[in-house]
Order: structure tokens, then sequence, then C-alpha cells
């Protein structure tokens, strides 16, 4: 089999190129969403989505775990959602848009704040990371989760969310389902997404799926 | 790719990631020449696969596949967003103009592999009377020779569904395809090694 080699060289001298500047993993870094293998199967469907997984870098060198809150929910009003709003840190963009979906990057772990951005937008979202001292079951429902979230046609990396599908007193609920005794801890992370009726104190770890092995 | 364990995994960091380039250049090569018949388009894509790898490569899990697995999962989806027409939209300024790294000895070479690659690209083309989940996973198994498993694992499935695809796609095929021709004789040897 003969060998392109000049391509080779040139788009390998180009890519160390690119390698060079690319930004530091966890900050600025892009990801493309990815979904549980259900959703895969269903070809991005969601129809069968039991959650929808995000994979992202984890920020930070030091590779301490991500706090993002701890279950507390933010007396923050959900907004109509400002068309002129945008909503940008180093971990995640938030951007609202006239036909009031809103769209949503996952870009590093250091999610701060998210729910708030989320909530400003008319997004009634709760952030929370699992915990393995909380036991109380919380009630999720990822049945109606393909007319709450889709991906960006354009831009796969880019989740589409449509508030108006949230049913009135449910929240969508963003689980930090980071293995942090994974393989790569400070590589990767996930975030379960469902939705619930509930206003948990905490979320059992026991309760998360996590990314397990295809 | 006989030897998994001397694979050297997807990196951001640029040393270790022209070993990976150098190590999956043909494998990628070979994707995409089984699938155009075009070397100035084949380049774009073999540009755009590895700028797509390196832009992800953070998302590789080691647990979850392979390195060839996930660079299968990623070739797909770029070939499929060129196929939409996105690709280009998308980050335009930021690809890679692949064809303007060739030189003539490279689009002869490029061209010869797509001339040693038609029956494959023939092959491909009779899939494409399979629903997508059906033709995908008989593409990477059939096509691009990967292990059921490592299918399984570039499209994010379990292997036991893979074989169930693989299954119903063999008998959709049958079917449909003429069972005296040479071709024909080839498709089912692949199938059954798919099998």
């Amino acid at each position: 089999m003969t060998t392109p080699l000049h391509f080779q060289q040139k788009l390998g001298a180009e890519l160390a190129a690119r390698a060079e500047n690319l930004p530091v993993a966890g900050t600025t870094a892009r990801v493309r969403p990815r979904y549980t293998r259900r959703l895969v199967a269903t070809g991005l469907g969601l129809a069968a989505a039991t959650t929808a997984v995000v994979l992202m870098p984890h920020g930070g060198a030091s590779g301490v775990a991500p706090a993002p809150q701890a279950g507390s929910v933010a007396p923050h009003s959900a907004g109509g959602g400002s068309t002129a709003v945008q909503l940008t840190t180093a971990s995640y963009t938030v951007t609202p848009h006239q036909d009031g979906t809103v769209s949503f990057q996952l870009i590093g772990a250091e999610w701060s704040g998210l729910q708030d951005a989320l909530r400003s937008v008319g997004v009634p979202a709760l952030v929370m990371t699992p915990s393995a001292s909380c036991h109380t079951p919380v009630a999720t429902d990822s049945s109606r989760l393909e007319s709450v979230m889709s991906l960006d046609p354009a831009n796969g990396r880019i989740s589409i969310l449509h508030p108006a599908a949230i049913p009135p007193g449910e929240s969508l609920l963003l689980l930090d389902t980071a293995p942090k005794d994974g393989l790569h801890p400070n590589a990767v992370g996930s975030l379960e997404i469902s939705l619930t009726k509930e206003t948990p104190g905490c979320f059992p770890l026991s309760q998360t799926n996590g990314v397990g092995v295809g | 790719m006989s030897a998994e364990h001397l694979i050297a995994p997807p990196s951001r960091d640029p040393a270790a990631f022209a070993v990976f380039y150098q190590q999956q250049f043909d494998t990628v090569l070979g994707f995409v020449t089984r699938r155009t018949d075009s070397a100035h388009l084949a380049a774009d894509l073999t540009a755009d696969i590895f700028l797509t790898a390196l832009e992800q490569a953070d998302s590789y899990d080691a647990r979850r596949g392979a390195p060839v697995a996930w660079l299968y999962g990623i070739s797909r989806n770029v070939l499929a967003s060129h196929f939409r027409g996105s690709v280009r939209e998308r980050d335009a300024v930021a690809r890679i103009a692949g064809q303007r790294l060739l030189d003539d000895q490279d689009v002869s070479a490029i061209e010869g592999r797509i001339d040693a690659e038609r029956e494959a690209r023939g092959l491909a083309g009779r899939h494409a009377a399979l629903s997508e989940p059906l033709r995908a996973v008989l593409d990477l198994v059939a096509v691009d020779g990967l292990a059921v498993r490592e299918a399984a694992r570039a499209l994010g499935i379990s292997a036991a569904t893979a074989r169930v695809r693989l299954h119903r796609a063999r008998k959709a095929l049958q079917k449909v395809v003429p069972q005296t021709t040479t071709t024909s004789t080839s498709l089912n040897v692949l199938l059954e090694a798919a099998s």
C-alpha cells in the first residue's frame, strides 16, 4: 500500500503546530457532548434515554475534583430569558435565544454558578454532586428528556435546552458523576441529566449510573 | 493494529500526539479512501479527522476501548458531518485544508489506495440499502475490518447489540444481493467473518 509521505509529513507538522497552540485542557478546550449508550443507539433521538451524559475535561492542574453546588437550591427565580445575556465562564457557556431555547456547552469542570446561570435564563436547574453519605432516594425521570434537550445540529458539542418543555414544578437535575477513582480522574468528567419533581438536599451516589465500560 | 498494548493513546501533548498520528495515519487514510474516490477529498477528511482527534484527545477513556475504536468513532462523525454539509460551516477557519498539503506524488499514492479499495467502496455502497444502525456496524466490521467489539465501542453500543445488528444486516443483505456474482461471494465471505 503506497503512502503519501509528503502529505503525511506536512499534515503531521500542521497538527504539531496546532497541538502547541491548544489551550490548556480543562480551561478553554472545547469538547463534544456524548450520550449514554442507549442514547447513541437511538441516533441521538434521546427517546430511550435514562440519563444524558456529557464528558469533558476536568479543570485544574491540581486534579482536584470539581466543586459544584452540593444540593442547595439557590432562591433564584426563573426569568424570561433575556436575549442579550450570554453567561460564559472558563467551564461553561449558557446562551439564551429568541425562541426560548438555551444553548449550553460544558468546557471545564468548575461549575460554580452554573445553577444560577441556567436559572437566570429560565431553566429551572439543580446542579448537584452525588454523595456517598446520602441515602435518601430521589425520584428522577428521563422519559421526557427528548423534548427537553437536544444537540445543536450544527455543532454537536452544544446542547440545546428547551425550558418550556420542562413541566411546571419540575427541575432539570444535573449531576456531577465524574469517576473520582477512574483511570483519568483529572481528564474526564461526566454529567448526568434527568428531570425531578423534588428539591433534594442531597443525591445518593448509589443512585447514579456513572460512566461504565461500554 | 495487532498489538494494542503498543498503540499510543491520543493526547493533546504535541510529542505524544505525533506518535499517535504516525501510528494511525494509515488507518485513517484507509478509512476515508474506502468511502471516497477523490484524493483531494480524502486529504481534507484525513486532516479533519486528525484535527478533531487532537481537539478531543482528552475525551479518550481507555476503559471504553482501544484508541483505534475511539478514532473510528471520530472518523465516522467527521464523515457524517461532512456529508451533511455542516463541517465546513463549523469552525471553517480552524480546519486544515488537507488538499493544499498534497503534491503530485501524494495524489498518485492516494489514488492508488482509492483504486485498491474499489471493492470495499462497492461493498459500502450496497450497505446503503440498510438502515443507519445496521449499516454503521456492518461497515466497520465488513468494510474496515474491525472486530465486533471494537466496532461496538466505536459506535458506543454493546458487543451483543453489535452482533444482533450484524445478524440482521446479513439477513437483510442476503435478500437484496444476488448470490451468483464474484462480488457477492466476497460479500458473503466478509459477512460470514462478521457473524
